[in-house]
């Protein structure tokens, strides 16, 4: 501690001498108020369209669905997975040869995923051929020819794909979260589905799937890029019919209930152990999201890779980032439109309960000083840290497409970055500690374990951890 | 996927239809090259001509652990100073060592660019290398060494088959046994000859051009000192195989492929490329892509493939990865050579609309763009995407063959895996 602050007090005059001109450069502030604007459009049926046309040779044009495994239940999980594989399929239309052929003319790419909330399926493109690849979404989304002979044959390979999932640890851990935290809620499904229920998935729940949830009230098609003022108007004349009407009953998630739990898979032949402890976090338009993703990044990421150890900008990582086993470390704040997980998931050699415990009783004093003693100097120095990451993930067409199809998705609101950018310098040493506290601070976790769980730091003493009267 | 990522790097300019970068050598040797996007974040790398093959012989691995010293003391300011300083003003901060370039890249909030700048001298090309911090250096090398995946380790001996004994072959990582080898006499006199001012690049994207150009001028950081030539390294071919357990193997076959500073001749080899190991525009679908010359080259069942690219000064690889079932590699090597020495390419639109595309898209990403101009300007390769663009915009059928027929005539091939069925280069007419 003594060492951080004694550098910390000599910081800046040393080095800035050098510095010429400095005054004179443009700021964050200033590029992203004269930045292209993102503006929104909503047709009469309720579908929402959201374009920023930033003039460059690319272009971004995608549909963000709110759809996802937190709608399934157990006999249909991973359906809205399925159906996203089978939209590369081809349509009535285009066979997948001819929507290969066409998309290879034009250089462009079509890509897709599925969360637990959200269904995106978008197209990297040149700014001349945004008509044409509106028309091309248009299709693959609302004449996807669900035929039986490819639904077996996607049905293999995702079910080849699911086994092979096992090994993805990191993977399995963050269902297995799921599972404890959300446990007894549809949030708790993983989006690939079980060996149980991607076997019995019919054409007919597809198909049904497809009617109930690619309605226009629950679509955003993002475009950004050069070339895409005029998408409005495209979008008015693909997806202006799309109706309202539910063949079924509107799709809802059920309530969400978070519950402190622990979750251990045990396998002695996987290297490492890795493990994951959360509390429960926020919605993605919680008033606290922004502090809670700000006090994410003062433990932020490190890997034994990292050239710095000892020197790291990071209390934690001087701390523990040696003689404990570590391998990885990566704190995480999960947002959900209504939900969300805000917690550590570090890999380990997990030799010694000794070591699992000391990783694990010094995260839980950084958020316990997050809550109580955080300085204005440790929030300003996350702050920047945030907006360089913030900002640079959001540089490419797709990721800003992204950006903006989630703002309308989970909040029905839009920020532009400028806005952002304000609300991100108001947050103070005192928002963060009250958002720690309120979230953080002696709430119950998930914890979970996969691979060499024998020295799994023990759950009681964690929990007592999370505060400092219990110590 | 990893191939794909080299053949971008690889590639890529930053294409920008609203600025384009401006590239000046002062007069004290530095080249500066600045391009302001209007972005929020600011992308500044100071590199120098001190790649892996401008080690000696017996010099191997230094590089690496050079590259794994930043972060530590430099001759000025302690290395916690340095960190802590760069980290308070939200700079992420990463080292990097091609074959071509080692460099130090941050990313910064522009407001705090000429900040940043300060430090990333210093951080560069300044390092102290004080013997204690030794102890702390060495397990992040071993780390790495741990990390290698199998594409890693069968790029990694592609250059040994293809550059013999020549510096290109040097590898980009320490051997285990070289691990701790170098004293900090050794690394110090490398900095001292290759971290100066002629033999360097300052990179910034969305920065003010001014701003680099007068740190470079005037700070005194980088030493003044002149270029430092490489040894030239010629394709000549051959084969390097390493056994690994399992059934399946990873193979990378390469011709001579485009140097940096051919532009004509990358072009042409770009649009190649985008025919032979083309991944269907379509997520889920099989690779190599079914219109691609792999797809169409009746790879034996199991078998995926792409291509790849690596351009360096005076040299270069172009060529295709593949993941085969051991039983199956005889028929996919001899096919995939096929593939490359007699391309039949039908829709030489799309792959050219491909190639472009593919610079474009990862011109978007202005980390890789920076990248892309140290190496550009250091070996006087393409100024912007736009000199590179024209030249695919000018590229036919004939030129596709032609290079074809030269790049291929003698090929490297290397392995990691079950690699027995292989055929060697010398037995595939």
């Amino acid at each position: 501690m003594a060492l951080r602050l004694a550098v910390s007090s000599a910081l800046r005059p040393a080095i800035n001498s050098q510095v010429r001109n400095a005054s004179s450069a443009v700021s964050v502030k200033d590029v992203l108020a004269n930045a292209p604007q993102a503006e929104v459009t909503t047709l009469k049926n309720g579908f929402r369209v959201v374009t920023e046309d930033n003039g460059t040779a690319t272009a971004t044009v995608g549909v963000w669905i709110e759809t996802g495994s937190r709608f399934e239940n157990e006999k249909n999980n991973g359906v809205a997975h399925f159906l996203e594989r089978l939209i590369h399929k081809g349509t009535g239309k285009r066979a997948s040869a001819a929507l290969e052929s066409e998309l290879n003319a034009i250089g462009a790419k079509l890509n897709s995923f599925t969360e637990r909330d959200q269904t995106a399926v978008f197209v990297q493109t040149g700014a001349q051929d945004v008509e044409k690849v509106v028309d091309i979404l248009a299709d693959v989304l609302r004449n996807s020819k669900l035929d039986a002979s490819t639904i077996d044959s996607e049905r293999a390979t995702l079910l080849k794909e699911l086994d092979a999932s096992d090994n993805y640890h990191q993977l399995v851990l963050f269902d297995m979260l799921h599972a404890a935290a959300y446990q007894g809620t549809p949030l708790a499904l993983s989006v690939l589905g079980t060996s149980d229920s991607i076997p019995a998935i019919t054409a007919q729940q597809l198909k049904e799937w497809q009617e109930d949830h690619y309605r226009p009230v629950r679509m955003v098609l993002s475009a950004v890029g050069g070339g895409v003022s005029n998408v409005p108007s495209l979008a008015e004349k693909y997806f202006g019919d799309l109706s309202n009407e539910y063949p079924r009953k509107v799709p809802q998630v059920d309530g969400t209930r978070f519950t402190g739990s622990e979750y251990r898979y045990r396998n002695d032949n996987v290297p490492h152990m890795y493990a994951a402890f959360a509390v429960e976090g926020v919605g993605y338009a919680h008033k606290d999201a922004l502090a809670l993703q700000i006090a994410n990044q003062f433990i932020g990421q490190w890997d034994v890779t990292h050239a710095t150890s000892r020197t790291a900008a990071s209390r934690l990582v001087q701390k523990i980032g040696h003689d404990h086993g570590l391998q990885n470390l990566q704190h995480f704040n999960i947002n959900y439109k209504d939900t969300g997980l805000f917690g550590i998931y570090f890999v380990a050699d997990a030799h010694d309960l000794n070591d699992t415990s000391g990783i694990m009783k010094s995260v839980a004093h950084e958020w316990k000083h997050l809550a109580s003693a955080t300085t204005d100097e440790e929030v300003a120095m996350a702050k920047n840290q945030f907006r360089t990451n913030l900002y640079q993930s959001l540089e490419t067409n797709t990721q800003k497409a992204g950006f903006n199809a989630k703002e309308l998705l989970y909040s029905g609101q839009l920020r532009q970055l400028s806005e952002l950018e304000a609300q991100i310098q108001k947050i103070d040493a005192g928002v963060v500690r009250e958002a720690i506290s309120r979230h953080v601070y002696d709430r119950d976790l998930a914890a979970v374990g996969v691979g060499r769980t024998e020295a799994f730091p023990n759950y009681a003493h964690v929990r007592a951890g999370m505060s400092w009267w219990r110590l | 996927m990893r191939s794909s990522l080299v053949s971008k790097s690889a590639a890529a300019l930053k294409a920008n239809s609203q600025t384009a970068p401006i590239k000046e050598k002062l007069k004290n040797g530095l080249t500066v090259v600045a391009q302001d996007n209007n972005g929020a974040v600011s992308q500044l790398i100071l590199a120098f001509r001190a790649g892996a093959r401008y080690q000696s012989v017996t010099q191997q691995g230094l590089v690496h652990h050079i590259r794994n010293f930043v972060g530590r003391d430099a001759q000025s300011y302690p290395g916690l100073q340095l960190v802590w300083s760069s980290a308070a003003s939200g700079a992420q901060m990463n080292s990097f060592a091609s074959r071509d370039i080692f460099g130090v890249q941050i990313s910064v909030a522009r407001d705090d660019a000429a900040y940043a700048l300060s430090i990333l001298g210093h951080v560069a090309s300044k390092p102290a290398f004080k013997p204690w911090e030794t102890e702390d250096v060495l397990p992040t090398i071993r780390a790495d060494l741990s990390q290698k995946t199998p594409y890693s380790r069968v790029f990694e001996d592609l250059h040994r088959a293809a550059f013999r004994n020549d510096s290109l072959s040097y590898s980009l990582l320490s051997s285990k046994n070289q691990i701790g080898a170098f004293k900090s006499d050794e690394m110090s006199k490398f900095a001292a000859k290759h971290f100066v001012s002629g033999n360097g690049v300052l990179v910034g994207i969305n920065i003010d051009h001014n701003i680099l150009k007068n740190y470079a001028e005037e700070s005194g950081t980088i030493s003044e000192g002149s270029i430092v030539m490489n040894h030239m390294a010629p394709f000549r071919g051959g084969d390097y195989r390493r056994f690994a357990r399992g059934d399946n193997v990873h193979i990378m076959i390469a011709g001579a492929g485009a140097p940096i500073n051919d532009v004509k001749q990358r072009a042409v080899q770009s649009v190649f490329l985008a025919h032979v190991g083309r991944s269907s525009p379509l997520k889920f679908a099989t690779l190599p892509g079914t219109q691609s010359g792999l797809g169409l080259a009746n790879l034996p069942g199991g078998v995926t493939g792409s291509s790849f690219q690596a351009a360096y000064d005076g040299s270069g690889l172009a060529g295709v990865y593949l993941i085969s079932p051991a039983a199956n590699s005889d028929a996919a090597v001899r096919a995939a050579v096929g593939a490359l020495r007699k391309p039949k390419v039908q829709d030489i639109e799309g792959c050219k609309r491909r190639a472009i595309a593919e610079i474009l898209f990862s011109s978007e990403n202005s980390v890789l763009s920076a990248y892309e101009h140290a190496t550009n300007a250091l070996y006087k390769g393409p100024d912007s995407s736009n000199d590179l663009i024209s030249e695919i915009q000018k590229v036919d059928v004939k030129d596709v063959e032609k290079f074809a027929d030269g790049a291929f005539q003698r090929l490297a091939i290397s392995a990691y895996g079950n690699y027995f069925r292989i055929p060697y280069s010398d037995e595939i007419h």
